[in-house]
């Protein structure tokens, strides 16, 4: 299901969920109104009562004809009110009862003292006359009495309707609030899980992995980002496959011009076409060490063609590894004494590694030429040592060094970058690649153990100690 | 040297720098070559010629090295003389896969090789030989 569609079902719901909740106020909020309206009834009751009350003492007391006509103008009040009132159920219907048979005994004994009022001086009335209107307050005191019990029931009747209704009104609340929370989570958590697979997968691929494809079988906007998503990977790796034929290819074409300049160079500096003229010295060294550095790179640009496309030939053998350093040496040792820099080499005879010997070389002569490279004076120093099934060789320098920030793009294809503040750009940042791939594929690894601006680097590989020859033996030589 | 005592080196190869550059090399050291520059003229030159060796490259137009070398081994003659292949190519690379085991007294030497060590290897194996 599309985003949208989830968004927009999420919309409805919401509303339809507010609606309900409204509607449920409203409807709670119209009970305690009702409640609260008879509530004010029955106070009414009570009022009328308690005033026809206060009236019949005062017309038993003054039998004047103003105190009757308020007694009847407030017992017309009362029958008003109690015909105003709504019953509810059977104990108000009992009240309600107990007020009109009250209504009806109280007026006929108020026509009776009115009566015996006017019969006044006949022997014997007086007598009668107290008894009416003891008969008439006792009445109305009941009457009084019924209202207010009608008054007690609806004031506990509005108490427990605004109570039902509060609590009913929070557990509906809590109860849609809930529903809300528990979709609006399902429907965020899938969003965010969509994205977080996507930032995940842009990550890999950025990270170089470009084989990185999803899986994924959703049809929404997500699905359809992923799918293209898979289709930007794929063309991107179609371009790093195209760029790496280019490399191959372009490197492979060059290699055979440069091979026969640098040919005709070594039979004219060996003196094969004849003595060399004083004048042309100069100019065929440099011709010289430019084709060897053009050689150089074109070299490294097949390496890395090959590492691409897997396609690095290991030739293993078993070698101690202070001849190949030896030989690496020797032809660092030239570059090393033209800048008067020294080279210490603490010599082990006894580690031997199961290596490819050309790669090794090729490892050793990349990490010198970097040290020679970037340090001006001092000593650059190789020494080996054991550390579990491997031989690690350390090679370091009094050199510019390389600030934390740029260490970790050091094994990064053409990236030479770091190098610029010093000047020192001549290289194509293949070097460190090339070496650590060749000593991954020879089970080992290439790392930068240290290094500090202005306090030179110390950069280690490891290679696999040779099994077929057991342990190395530190005690004797090697078998 | 007698010329008739020269050793001869048939080398097929299509760039003409690095013909030019491996028969000045080789003149100089007292060899007689032959050079072809394709393959087709190569194989038609080897078995005309039946020089004390062949250098061949493996890129070549016509006819590739590999298979000018699979013609030779099935000539009486050809089928001994020994073979140095100059490539560029990695021995991993699919062209010269399965091709090693197959074809005896072949050796691989890389195409920049300096041609001193190529007069060097050129001789080794004529010794042993």
């Amino acid at each position: 299901m599309k985003i949208v569609t989830k968004l927009k079902i999420f919309g409805t719901f919401a509303a339809v969920l507010v609606i309900i909740l409204g509607a449920i106020i409203y409807w709670r909020a119209s009970q305690v109104d009702l409640a609260i309206e008879k509530d004010r009834l029955a106070g009414s009751l009570v009022k009328e009562a308690f005033i026809l009350n206060i009236l019949s003492g005062d017309y038993i007391q003054t039998h004047g004809e103003r105190a009757e006509t308020q007694w009847m103008s407030q017992y017309e009040k009362l029958n008003k009110s109690i015909d105003s009132y709504t019953i509810d159920n059977q104990e108000e219907q009992v009240i309600i009862d107990k007020l009109r048979l009250g209504q009806k005994v109280i007026l006929v004994h108020f026509s009776q003292l009115q009566a015996n009022i006017e019969d006044e001086g006949s022997p014997g009335i007086e007598e009668f006359e107290k008894r009416l209107a003891g008969q008439l307050s006792i009445d109305v005191q009941s009457i009084v009495s019924s209202a207010t019990d009608l008054a007690d029931i609806n004031s506990k009747n509005l108490a427990i309707v605004r109570q039902a209704s509060s609590f009913f009104i929070l557990i509906v609340v809590l109860s849609l609030g809930f529903l809300f929370f528990f979709t609006y989570t399902l429907l965020a958590g899938s969003i965010s899980k969509s994205i977080k697979e996507l930032i995940e997968g842009t990550k890999v691929l950025a990270g170089g992995d470009l084989s990185f494809r999803y899986k994924t079988k959703n049809k929404d906007e997500f699905g359809q980002l992923s799918l293209a998503f898979n289709d930007m990977a794929a063309g991107l790796q179609k371009m790093d496959e195209i760029k790496t034929q280019f490399i191959y290819l372009v490197s492979h074409e060059l290699r055979t011009p440069v091979g026969a300049i640098k040919g005709f160079m070594s039979m004219i500096n060996s003196g094969d076409y004849g003595d060399r003229t004083k004048k042309l010295e100069r100019p065929l060294f440099l011709i010289t060490a430019s084709v060897d550095r053009l050689l150089h790179i074109v070299n490294k640009l097949l390496d890395v063609s090959r590492i691409q496309a897997d396609k690095i030939l290991l030739n293993f053998d078993n070698y101690k590894i202070q001849e190949l350093i030896d030989e690496s040496v020797l032809e660092a040792y030239p570059a090393a004494a033209e800048k008067n820099l020294k080279l210490e080499v603490k010599k082990n005879n006894y580690f031997i590694v199961h290596a490819d010997k050309d790669k090794v070389i090729q490892i050793v002569n990349n990490l010198l030429e970097n040290a020679i490279k970037f340090t001006e004076k001092g000593i650059i120093s190789i020494y080996t040592e054991q550390a579990g099934d491997k031989v690690c060789t350390f090679i370091s320098d009094s050199g510019i060094g390389i600030a934390k920030e740029y260490q970790p793009k050091l094994f990064d294809k053409f990236d030479e970058i770091k190098l610029e503040e010093a000047g020192k750009t001549s290289g194509i940042g293949l070097g460190l690649y090339i070496s650590r791939e060749f000593a991954k594929k020879m089970g080992g690894d290439l790392w930068i153990v240290q290094s500090e601006p202005g306090k030179g680097s110390t950069f280690a590989f490891s290679l696999p100690v040779s099994q077929s020859t057991g342990k190395n033996n530190k005690n004797g030589d090697y078998i | 040297m007698d010329e008739k005592n020269k050793k001869q080196i048939l080398l097929v190869e299509d760039d003409i720098a690095l013909a030019e550059m491996y028969q000045d090399k080789f003149v100089l050291e007292g060899f007689h070559v032959y050079v072809s520059r394709n393959g087709v003229d190569g194989l038609e030159a080897a078995l005309r010629i039946k020089p004390d060796l062949i250098l061949l490259d493996i890129l070549l137009p016509g006819m590739d090295g590999m298979t000018v070398m699979k013609k030779l081994r099935t000539d009486v003659w050809g089928k001994t003389v020994p073979i140095i292949m100059l490539t560029n190519l990695n021995a991993n690379d699919t062209i010269l896969k399965g091709v090693v085991e197959d074809h005896p007294a072949y050796y691989l030497m890389k195409a920049n090789s300096e041609p001193a060590e190529v007069v060097g290897k050129v001789k080794d194996v004529l010794k042993e030989i």
